[in-house]
């Protein structure tokens, strides 16, 4: 009884349909590693938005094969009938709902990732605690690199209920901060013009963006954060390691002293 | 002198082309168009660039042009002389006479900026000494870092204006290096060291725009040399100095390459209107280019030292000597100069980390720098940098002049292509 409507449901797979099969699949596959070459080989001759661009299409280009590929491939397997349709989807879903629900549930969260693009290859993203450069979307987990270049994969399924924190969403560049911590009797207006022109004397400095620098007195200290923008993004840790150097410099030379560790008070709160 | 190139003030504007040298404001410069096979050209150069690596770099010509020879510095000292910055200087003259000849000015300073290998150092020293006005030069490294006001003491005082050529050595981008320029500037706009022209650099002037926004509309700047004006300064130094009948032949296409050889003519060959559109307008690179393009056959290549017994008599005889001055203008007007079809830039090193792009972004900010500053304004290392700097210099795109490292005019447009496309802060040309 139940052979009959097996092959109903499926088609009778001749040596014809199964090359065409292997085609269809050898082709996307080829098509899926050329796109994950190419572009971010492509992009990584570019800088700036053209760069990001590029490496966000990569997910967005496998997506578009992988659809195709499934379009071709299904009518050549299954009878592409209403109830055969019903029939295929329902046992697939009550497959994936209870034996690999996260599997499942990451797959569809990296589609609507490619989506909604809460992050893009090349983004600066924090989940969970782990902060790195978005290196690879891939259709179950996304591939960050760390500052100490130790990569992380986290499941897409992190979307549905993790906050993400994007530095850059899709430009080039990033806000960054240096932090200083001075002794509290000094001139600040002229501290602060110091710290100004350290940023404005950096190298790295993108001109576009804001330069800021925010005073905070603490009960052990005066806290300084500098903020500026760098040409790029992956120049951010160069870039406060610039500002820090430069900055702590121009303020020892300005007679300012440093604060060279928090007070108990502190320690206990 | 080119005595057409000087802008006339007798005739009126309209009834004649624009001058050859003339002063525009900011806001009224007009990069040359890059038309048609000219735009494809330019956007194809600038494309190949992204994937060129400098150490595989095409350095040899093509085909077509495999058995021609570059020329010696003689010829191309004779053929393409220098620019002669006199007429740029009556050119500011002329854009200056109004505010120089009121007694009351609405600015107390007017600022003149030139972009890199356009003379504006050159230009105003000129014109300081047209008008016998005393030129202010620009303080030491230890007196920017040190904010050291005793530079302005020798400022000069009274009604007589002062000229101040080259603003962009007045700073330095240091912490410490702003200070004194930010003073300058508040004491100079405000007519507290009376009247005077300040020169500055392009690319200084926009950082300085960040360092101390200067509220000038009117600043001047050289225009661009767009293709007919192109056209006009080479053809005038030709048609004049060596008899008219020189002529220039693209080396690939052989088709003769017209240039204007006066005011009122027109011409603009495509190859002249692509140097312009490759130089943006800036005549001390499109100078540069156009020596770089020019080509000979190798029989056409005279010798460089005069025969012995040749020698002898001009050692001997001034005579002679003009006898052989005219026979070698006739030479030149007998002869084609081939002109090659690519331009080869300088290529920047196969490493274009960015060490090598803080470098070349701080030379054109300052307008060139001692070796001895850099690692005061750089995160890298010394021994790193004068590394860049010798790579750099063996392949031609920074040379040393002056104690100054600074970028080449053959590799200035290569450099500011290569700092735009990084997103770096540019001059506004």
């Amino acid at each position: 009884m139940e052979t009959p409507q097996l092959a109903r449901l499926f088609n009778t797979l001749d040596i014809g349909t199964l090359l065409e099969l292997l085609l269809i699949l050898a082709l996307a596959t080829l098509l899926i590693v050329v796109a994950q070459k190419l572009l971010p080989w492509l992009a990584d001759q570019l800088h700036g938005v053209r760069r990001l661009y590029l490496l966000a299409m990569v997910p967005l280009l496998r997506l578009g094969i992988l659809v195709a590929a499934f379009l071709l491939v299904v009518p050549l397997i299954i009878e592409p009938s209403f109830q055969n349709m019903v029939a295929l989807l329902g046992t697939v879903g009550l497959a994936l709902g209870f034996a690999m629900k996260d599997y499942a549930s990451s797959l569809i969260a990296g589609v609507v990732v490619v989506g909604e693009m809460p992050y893009r290859n090349g983004d600066w993203i924090e989940i969970n605690g782990i902060y790195g450069e978005v290196k690879h979307i891939g259709m179950r987990t996304v591939k960050i690199v760390t500052p100490d270049d130790t990569q992380v994969s986290i499941p897409h399924l992190r979307v549905w209920n993790d906050p993400i924190f994007n530095a850059n969403c899709g430009l080039p560049q990033l806000q960054c901060v240096a932090d200083f911590y001075l002794h509290p009797a000094h001139d600040a207006a002229a501290a602060k013009l110091v710290l100004q022109d350290v940023a404005l004397t950096s190298p790295y400095l993108f001109f576009d963006g804001a330069i800021m620098v925010s005073v905070h007195e603490k009960p052990w200290a005066t806290h300084y954060r500098l903020k500026a923008y760098p040409i790029d993004a992956r120049q951010q840790f160069r870039f406060i390691s610039d500002l820090t150097v430069r900055g702590k410099a121009a303020l020892l030379r300005l007679g300012v002293s440093f604060v060279t560790a928090p007070v108990a008070a502190e320690i206990s709160r | 002198m080119i005595m057409d190139q000087e802008p006339s003030a007798q005739q009126p504007a309209g009834a004649l082309p624009p001058a050859l040298w003339e002063f525009v404001r900011l806001a009224d410069y007009r990069l040359p168009n890059s038309v048609g096979a000219s735009a494809a050209l330019e956007k194809w150069t600038s494309f190949k660039r992204l994937f060129r690596y400098g150490d595989e770099e095409e350095q040899a010509p093509v085909k077509a042009e495999a058995e021609l020879r570059m020329l010696s510095d003689s010829r191309l000292q004779a053929l393409v002389q220098p620019i002669d910055w006199h007429c740029a200087a009556a050119a500011l003259d002329l854009a200056l006479a109004d505010w120089l000849h009121t007694s009351k000015p609405d600015r107390p300073v007017r600022f003149v900026v030139g972009q890199p290998h356009c003379g504006h150092p050159e230009i105003l020293a000129h014109w300081a000494a047209r008008h016998r006005l005393h030129r202010v030069a620009a303080p030491s490294v230890e007196q920017i870092l040190g904010g050291d006001e005793r530079w302005r003491e020798d400022w000069p005082s009274g009604d007589r204006p002062w000229v101040l050529p080259n603003l962009e050595h007045c700073y330095l981008r240091h912490a410490d290096g702003l200070g004194l320029v930010r003073r300058l500037l508040a004491q100079a706009v405000s007519g507290a060291l009376g009247r005077g022209v300040i020169g500055c650099d392009s690319w200084a002037w926009v950082y300085l725009q960040e360092v101390w926004p200067l509220p000038q509309p009117d600043a001047l700047t050289l225009q661009a040399f767009d293709g007919a004006r192109l056209s006009r300064y080479l053809g005038n130094r030709v048609s004049r100095e060596k008899g008219g009948c020189l002529r220039f032949c693209n080396a690939v296409t052989g088709k003769e390459i017209q240039l204007a050889c006066g005011p009122d003519d027109s011409k603009v060959s495509p190859e002249v209107n692509q140097l312009a559109v490759h130089s943006r307008g800036n005549i001390g690179v499109a100078w540069t280019a156009w020596r770089a393009l020019l080509r000979s056959l190798p029989e056409q290549e005279r010798p460089a030292e005069p025969k012995p017994e040749s020698k002898k008599h001009e050692q001997s005889d001034e005579a002679e000597r003009a006898a052989q001055g005219a026979q070698a203008d006739d030479d030149f007007a007998a002869e084609t100069v081939w002109v090659s079809a690519s331009l080869q830039e300088p290529p920047l090193p196969a490493e274009k980390g960015e060490g090598m792009a803080f470098i070349l972004h701080a030379l054109l900010l300052h307008n060139g720098l001692p070796v001895s500053v850099l690692p005061e304004l750089l995160p890298q290392p010394e021994h790193r940098i004068a590394s860049h700097l010798l790579q750099l210099q063996a392949l031609g795109v920074v040379d040393l002049a002056g104690g100054r490292w600074q970028i080449s005019a053959s590799a200035y447009s290569v450099v500011r292509e290569f700092l735009r496309r990084r997103g770096f802060l540019r001059d506004e040309f």
